[in-house]
């Protein structure tokens, strides 16, 4: 029996590589939970930059469908300055359960954010005034030449491309 | 022959670039539809036991709670209990809840008219709950989303008018930490003579999933 747990040296070879995979693959599903004002800030960093962002929940089919038109344009911009924040308002209360549930299912490369406020009149007129507050909703902000750009419902991938030529 | 596969490639080349210019969107956002004080057109709409209802059956209310909502928006279900509340507490007192389903049955299969019964006969609707069929009364509206509360109340000249558009309370998610009744105070702010404020309050939801046109 006790010969069963002797150490083994090739035990912990594979040890390391399941740490090494194990981590590898929870890099593209972490995400930061923030309130409005971080959100804000964040939003303003990098004067150069052209911030995309989206609001979504994970149980939301269309929000979830237009997921990868995000993804696609992060890449397409690849070293230009355009960033994707994909800011899930899935309800504080059940956010960290939904969201690794959802990243751990699907592969999402964009940056994701959760917004952490439970009162959705105090944060949609500080996304933008005219959003009426259905999701998807999606901002995008160039704070360099004060350009901003709006859209309300789900979007196809030439039509993101399309509202984000407008503004870059 | 030649002359019809170069017109229908024309058209179709029409078609392809009018769908792909669509950031603007054809559905309605805020903005449009009813603003507070405005004259809201009778509607009548088939509910979910058969009968059509319509604003102008209900004579001795002081006014209406319309509600836009569904069977399937997340948001929505959360804030059924608290529909069902609003009716008991408030029909009584003149004010009867109307929910209306504007829902596209074919982008939504499980808002159809037959899921929209069970839906009712599950939870008990004790308010016609109304299907918005062509969508003609979100859009006169300017609803939005899943759920969009709109508050009606009756003028001396029989008139509806829209008093209060927006959110139920403060929290969907969780009813036992609602600070803020926006609706219900609204409904209090009539009933004492005032005009309500704030008179409109958004609330997140479900986009309404409109015809595809």
């Amino acid at each position: 029996m006790a010969n069963t747990l002797v150490f083994k040296p090739w035990f912990g070879v594979f040890a390391a590589f399941l740490l090494l995979f194990t981590a590898s693959s929870l890099r593209a599903q972490n995400w930061q939970s923030l309130k409005m004002d971080a959100l804000e800030a964040r939003m303003s960093k990098g004067a150069d930059t052209v911030y995309v962002v989206n609001f979504w929940a994970t149980w939301c089919a269309p929000c979830v469908r237009e997921l990868p038109h995000f993804d696609q344009l992060q890449k397409s911009y690849n070293g230009k300055p355009l960033k994707v924040l994909l800011v899930s308002v899935d309800a504080p209360a059940r956010a960290k359960a939904a969201l690794n549930g959802f990243l751990s299912r699907r592969e999402v490369s964009s940056e994701v954010l959760h917004l952490n406020e439970s009162k959705p009149h105090e944060f949609i007129d500080r996304v933008a005034p005219e959003w009426s507050g259905s999701i998807p909703a999606t901002l995008i902000i160039h704070h360099k030449t004060s350009r901003r750009a709006f859209h309300e419902g789900e979007m196809s991938e030439a039509e993101l491309q399309t509202l984000v030529k407008t503004i870059y | 022959m030649k002359n019809y596969f170069f017109s229908s490639a024309i058209l179709l080349a029409g078609i392809v670039a009018l769908s792909a210019f669509r950031p603007g969107s054809p559905a309605p956002h805020e903005g449009h539809g009813y603003d507070i004080g405005s004259v809201v057109q009778d509607v009548r709409l088939k509910n979910i036991d058969g009968n059509m209802v319509a604003f102008s059956d209900y004579r001795d209310a002081k006014g209406l709670i319309v509600i836009f909502t569904c069977n399937t928006c997340p948001y929505a279900v959360a804030y059924e209990q608290r529909i069902i509340d609003l009716d008991k507490k408030y029909s009584s007192a003149g004010y009867p809840v109307v929910a209306i389903n504007p829902n596209d049955v074919k982008r939504q299969p499980n808002d159809s008219f037959e899921a929209m019964q069970q839906r009712a006969k599950e939870r008990g609707f004790s308010f016609p709950y109304l299907h918005d069929e062509t969508q003609e009364v979100a859009h006169a509206f300017g609803a939005t989303r899943t759920p969009h509360v709109y508050l009606l109340k009756k003028g001396e000249d029989g008139k509806m008018r829209v008093a209060f558009i927006g959110a139920i309370d403060d929290n969907y998610d969780d009813a036992s930490q609602v600070e803020e009744r926006f609706l219900e105070n609204a409904i209090g702010a009539l009933e004492a003579g005032k005009s309500p404020e704030p008179a409109k309050v958004k609330a997140i939801g479900c986009t309404i999933k409109w015809r595809e046109s």
